[in-house]
């Protein structure tokens, strides 16, 4: 699975550490989504999505 | 969503000590140190079994018993199932799908070790091998879920950090 979360975090400007928070989530797994090594569940995805104000298929796109 | 209960994070560091604690009487309890806490207890059941007495059978009644066993076991049980479910700090569903795999991994070894033992362990060794694979699970379990949660954390700590 492809993921524009980097991009999208440069967009609003926030690190790894502050989307985090905002998510609720730990660093570690921001890194983790962002390396590929973990796909999120359909609420973060959809909490993602919420945050960065587009569609989750924006940030998410299968291989 | 489905949630699954898990202990406050706050009782981490207490159930770690009264683990280690419990598994460091238990090797000695193995390795020969007696310590007796006899005592009148109320048991379902009561076979005289362990004092060699089979007259001795009781029934929802009350027993003299050494309860050191008994008291270690509960230490061992209860701190360990708190230290493998309680939350993170940051509890996330990382740290749940981590729990889960080391839970699967935790089983399958379980398994394969009785159908070892079942296999190539036979007479009075089986049954001390019994009493070690008694506590095996939860040592198994905590060993995976903490390595497995030490990796990913060192693993994705600095990766990518802009």
């Amino acid at each position: 699975m492809k993921t524009k979360i980097k991009v999208f975090r440069a967009i609003h400007n926030y690190t790894q550490a502050e989307l985090a928070e905002k998510l609720g989530v730990t660093r570690q797994t921001i890194n983790a989504i962002e390396a590929g090594k973990y796909a999120p569940s359909v609420e973060l995805a959809l909490k993602m999505s919420k945050l960065f104000g587009v569609t989750v298929n924006e940030i998410f796109q299968l291989d | 969503m489905m949630r699954i209960y898990l202990f406050p994070n706050r009782l981490k560091i207490p159930a770690l000590v009264v683990f280690l604690i419990a598994i460091v009487l238990i090797i000695l309890q193995f390795s020969g140190v007696k310590t007796e806490i006899i005592v009148t207890v109320f048991a379902f059941i009561s076979d005289g079994f362990a004092i060699g007495h089979k007259s001795n059978e009781t029934y929802f009644g009350f027993v003299q018993e050494d309860i050191y066993n008994e008291i270690l076991d509960c230490m061992f049980f209860l701190s360990g199932t708190i230290l493998a479910f309680s939350k993170e700090k940051i509890e996330d569903e990382t740290m749940t799908f981590i729990r889960f795999k080391s839970l699967v991994y935790a089983t399958y070894f379980i398994i394969s070790l009785l159908i070892l033992g079942q296999i190539f362990i036979y007479g009075w060794a089986f049954l001390t091998f019994l009493m070690v694979y008694f506590y095996a699970f939860l040592i198994f379990l905590n060993i995976f879920y903490y390595s497995k949660l030490f990796i990913y954390k060192k693993q994705f700590s600095n990766e990518n950090e802009d």
